[in-house]
């Protein structure tokens, strides 16, 4: 198993990585990297701008009314202004915060003030029972809330085009294109607490934007120079029982949606030409933190916020599910959909599990560990120390599934692994992606177009978005297809549905380290049933 | 073809047929093999039968019929025996005052196999067959748009859709006076007599019956004027069981009573609107009106509730059950065991054959269609199959077979929609013949007679020249983009065929 000693020392402080040329990532000053990245990419460069004016973010919002001026109406006028505007509870509460209008007006507010606690009293109750409405238990945060006090807090790459959007801390979205000056600006009364956001593939104009209300899909006229698209671009998918939106995912051919949200355990696909909802899966489990569409279409992986995990096959919806010892954090597939790697929130460990391709869903039995992400010191160019790994907060495979970057929790250094999933999966080091001083990564995502190589764009703690090229030769052509025989001999199919991680796996038995003294083949083996 | 190749076709199908259950079924698709290799003698005339069966034919009488006796059983078992307990529940706890969990058990049980109980069974069942037959009848793949007032009105009044809806109405009124006959035993079943001088029992039986067929009139119109007869294929399917349990949903329910009728509003207003009819009917016959305000008692107002919250549910179950079994996806084969013989007929059990038949067949094999173009490398050996070619001739026979029908939807589609947008550029009706007879004036000169105006155009135009009024034009002129929405009404299809090639 590989750990993080075998990666090449991170940069010096105060460079960072530019780019990755020669299967190795070189580091520059701030400038030269931006000017060598402009240089590279070209007329593909997208510079992800904020404006001048503050980003104001979403969950500091105050009260209009603190702005202005003490009032002068009366404790009555009050009252009614404020059934007018919110509703009878505050107008109960403003009665009682009126003092010394008399009598009448005493006795009203001690009445107010005993509803109130009644009405809290049944809340609170309320609060005791499970509801999907119980949006508090959510075990979810919102993106502007997983940001470190940055302006953009993620991006997600279009699956086709060189365009970007870029979650902004004030639940808003602005869109980039290559060689467009127009950044149009996605903002909505519906839209609060971004969740999650993702292109609909095979369409160059449809972005789902999972929140709190649901899912709102933007139709974003790829041609219209309009800088603010209305209301009327907007359309809501909303299931009362599966809000606020935790998770979504397409279907790799753009006709399905499926999401998962709230505390309930429902799994939704939308059909969403017709806006039609089917629930495919409800039962136990906890909430859903993570769904997953595989990139063959034949599978869907599906976190809960308990310790386990589920992966259904996509016709009947039938599903295996894995114990885990922690709640899974982050999860990508292969490009194949033959291999999924998955970290908890817990162990620093980077797992996966491989599929058979063909069969219903032919997980194997157990996950296998890959990479060990325990935090650790290492030397850096200079020769100080810096801490470097620990808790995952994201894994991004790019569309190849030749690069594999892991963002850390804690530690500002992302990781950068090189990987080689056929005929097994290999990990080789690739480095340590490192920003300005004490800027630690929010997000990554890869550009999904290219031909070749890729491009990682990193969101750092400042709300700055870096995109790091990597020019490297594929190995493999995008999409090609994977032979099943290489895994009918050496895997076998799981049987049963429950299983626990085996976290003792006989770990040198099978590791056979081939070409570099580095890498970590992991063979079939590794997989026999207990 | 011979009659074991077509038995194992056939068997092939059903099994497929069974859809999500294929993991779990294993003892029943062994026991209908071996069964069919035992009694293949028997079923040899039958599968003759079936063999010339048009795709169509086999398809009504091989899956959907098959399909409609699942639905009905499931139903059945879902809306008598589980309402039968809801209400055993009511009677023997609210009622009868019993709090004993023993005792309450033992009447739960007993009560599903007392003789009585069991004789009024007849009545949901009856109930519910006339439900399903209106249903099996009344359902549609397409959505109906009106193109203006008149043809809504039309529908609405048309004796099929009347004579429906009041099937609907009278078996709504059944139930609920089953269910609360069930429950409380002041409220005896319609057809045991009331006792002579007990006015309340007429007087809950009446209005029982009466919110039990305004609950009917809810779903009656839903179904056939708001497209709720309308049967479309899920977006994924998971085990029925899954979709069953996901109907039962509270929210399903509160959704089911907020639309049928059952809601606290639509309660009150039905109540209120009973008591002027029945005051009214009784100042007429110059009786007490006083005596109708008897029924505002709480144990008939909980009853009523009860009863129309129970069929409004029945009745959204019945329509959600009855969608799930009907659009179950299922795999045609896209090529036959026949395809060699170049002597069988034309009309085989393969996709491209239904792909061209017409209403749910269509739309079940465009569906397969689109799922055998997906990515899935499941479909692997039925996508090789499309491709595969001919031998001897090396034609690409099953490609063309889905292409062709695939094709001409796609076609005819656009056709309808160049029509509706662009009438102008669509070509001259050519000018009809002129008669050899020419016509003369008075100068003997010829004089070209105006060709005769069709009698059907003559309507139309009289037609559209009476939308000039406001009464008529009310009725006649065309409702918001309704020729459009009509159009796409029916673009399920053609999308899973442009998906699916």
């Amino acid at each position: 198993m590989i750990n993080l000693q075998y990666l090449p020392p991170p940069p010096a402080c105060g460079l960072i990585t530019a780019y990755e040329n020669d299967g190795r990532l070189r580091a520059l000053g701030s400038r030269e990297a931006l000017a060598t990245t402009r240089n590279w990419l070209g007329g593909q460069f997208i510079e992800v701008m904020v404006g001048q004016e503050p980003v104001r973010t979403a969950h500091s919002k105050q009260e209009a009314r603190e702005a202005f001026s003490a009032h002068t109406e009366t404790s009555w006028q009050r009252v009614m202004f404020a059934y007018y505007e919110e509703g009878w509870e505050a107008s109960l509460e403003e009665m009682i915060k009126g003092k010394d209008e008399g009598s009448l007006y005493q006795v009203a507010s001690t009445v107010a003030s005993f509803i109130l606690k009644v009405c809290g009293f049944i809340a609170r109750a309320q609060a005791l029972l499970p509801s999907p409405k119980n949006t508090v238990s959510s075990p979810i945060t919102p993106l502007a809330v997983r940001g470190s006090g940055g302006s953009v807090v993620s991006v997600a790459w279009h699956p086709h085009t060189n365009t970007l959007a870029a979650v902004f801390c004030d639940d808003t979205i602005r869109i980039f294109a290559a060689g467009r000056s127009i950044s149009p600006l996605l903002k909505h009364r519906l839209q609060k607490s971004i969740m999650h956001i993702a292109w609909m593939p095979y369409s160059a104009s449809l972005l789902a934007v999972g929140c709190e209300c649901g899912i709102l899909l933007w139709t974003l006229d790829p041609v219209n120079v309009v800088t603010r698209p209305s209301g009327s671009c907007v359309s809501l998918l909303a299931y009362p029982s599966a809000t606020p939106i935790n998770s979504l995912t397409w279907h790799p051919k753009g006709n399905l949606l499926a999401c998962v949200g709230g505390s309930s355990s429902q799994l939704i696909v939308w059909d969403v030409g017709r806006e039609v909802p089917v629930v495919v899966h409800s039962g136990t489990g906890g909430s859903i933190s993570l769904v997953l569409w595989s990139p063959n279409s034949s599978r869907l992986f599906v976190a809960y916020s308990s310790k386990i995990m589920r992966v259904f096959e996509t016709r009947d919806w039938t599903y295996e599910q894995w114990s885990l010892e922690s709640p899974v954090k982050s999860a990508a597939w292969s490009c194949l959909g033959h291999l999924l790697l998955f970290v908890t929130q817990d162990d620093p460990v980077l797992y996966y599990l491989g599929f058979i391709p063909g069969e219903d869903i032919g997980g194997t039995q157990v996950a296998a560990q890959v990479a060990d992400l325990t935090q650790t010191l290492v030397t850096d160019e200079d020769g100080e120390e810096i801490s470097v790994g620990g808790a995952v907060r994201q894994l991004a495979w790019d569309p190849r599934s030749e690069r594999l970057a892991i963002v850390f929790r804690d530690t500002e250094c992302v990781v950068l692994f090189h990987t080689h999933t056929h005929p097994t999966l290999h990990l080789s080091p690739g480095g340590f992606i490192r920003g300005e001083a004490g800027h630690i990564a929010v997000s990554v995502s890869f550009q999904e177009n290219l031909c070749s190589g890729a491009v990682l764009s990193v969101v750092w703690s400042s709300g700055q978005v870096q995109h790091l090229p990597m020019r490297y030769s594929s190995r493999e052509p995008l999409n090609s297809s994977l032979d099943t025989s290489l895994f009918s001999a050496s895997v076998p199919v799981r049987v049963a549905h429950n299983s626990l991680l085996n976290s003792s796996i006989p770990r040198n038995t099978s590791m056979g380290y081939a070409g570099s003294s580095v890498m970590s083949p992991l063979i079939g083996g590794l997989f026999t049933s207990p | 073809m011979t009659v074991q190749e077509l038995c194992d076709g056939v068997h092939e199908t059903w099994t497929r047929d069974q859809g999500p259950g294929t993991r779990d079924q294993g003892p029943t698709q062994r026991s209908n093999s071996l069964g069919c290799s035992r009694v293949l003698p028997l079923f040899e005339e039958h599968l003759r039968c079936v063999a010339n069966m048009k795709p169509e034919e086999l398809f009504t009488s091989e899956v959907l019929l098959w399909r409609y006796v699942r639905a009905l059983a499931c139903l059945l078992l879902l809306q008598v025996i589980a309402p039968m307990a809801v209400c055993n529940l009511y009677h023997t706890i609210v009622a009868q005052g019993i709090l004993n969990p023993v005792i309450i058990i033992s009447n739960l049980v007993t009560s599903c196999i007392y003789p009585t109980k069991l004789l009024r069974l007849v009545v949901p069942a009856a109930c519910f067959i006339m439900l399903a037959r209106i249903h099996i009848k009344s359902y549609t793949v397409s959505a109906w748009v009106p193109l203006n007032r008149l043809e809504k009105w039309r529908r609405m009044l048309s004796p099929v859709v009347i004579f429906r809806s009041g099937l609907v109405m009278t078996s709504c009124a059944l139930l609920a006076n089953f269910y609360t006959s069930l429950a409380h035993p002041d409220f005896p079943f319609l057809l045991m007599p009331c006792m002579s001088g007990d006015i309340m029992c007429y007087k809950r039986k009446s209005v029982i019956i009466f919110m039990g067929a305004y609950v009917g009139y809810h779903y009656a119109y839903k179904y056939f004027m708001a497209n709720g007869n309308l049967v479309t294929p899920l977006p994924a399917h998971p085990r029925k069981l899954q979709l069953i349990k996901a109907s039962l949903s509270l929210r399903s329910m509160r959704e089911a009573c907020n639309s049928y009728g059952a809601s606290k509003l639509s309660f009150l207003f039905a109540i209120g609107f009973y008591m002027a009819l029945s005051i009214l009917i009784s100042l007429v016959n110059n009786g007490k009106w006083q005596d109708w305000v008897v029924i505002f008692d709480l144990p008939l107002m909980m009853m009523t509730l009860l009863a129309t919250v129970l069929l409004a549910i029945s009745l959204s179950l019945f329509s959600q059950l009855f969608h799930i079994f009907i659009t179950e996806p299922f795999e045609i084969p896209v090529a036959s065991a026949e395809d060699n013989n170049p002597d069988a007929d034309g009309d085989s059990w393969r996709l491209c054959n239904a792909l061209s038949s017409s209403g749910i067949l269509q739309v079940l094999a465009f569906w397969d269609l689109k799922s055998l173009a997906s990515s899935d490398p499941r479909n692997l050996s039925r996508r090789s199959q499309v491709f595969a070619i001919s031998q001897p001739g090396g034609h690409p026979r099953n490609w063309l077979g889905i292409v062709n029908p695939s094709l001409n939807l796609i076609r005819k589609f656009c056709e309808r929609l160049r029509r509706q947008n662009c009438p102008e550029s669509l070509p001259s009706v050519p000018p009809l013949p002129v008669e050899t007879t020419a016509l003369t004036d008075v100068n003997k000169n010829e004089v070209e007679k105006p060709p005769p105006v069709p009698l059907k155009e003559r309507v139309i135009s009289f037609v559209m020249s009476l939308k000039r009024y406001p009464i008529f034009g009310y009725f006649l002129s065309d409702l918001p983009d309704a020729p459009n929405r009509s159009i796409f009404a029916e673009a399920l299809p053609v999308i899973w065929a442009v998906q699916g090639k």
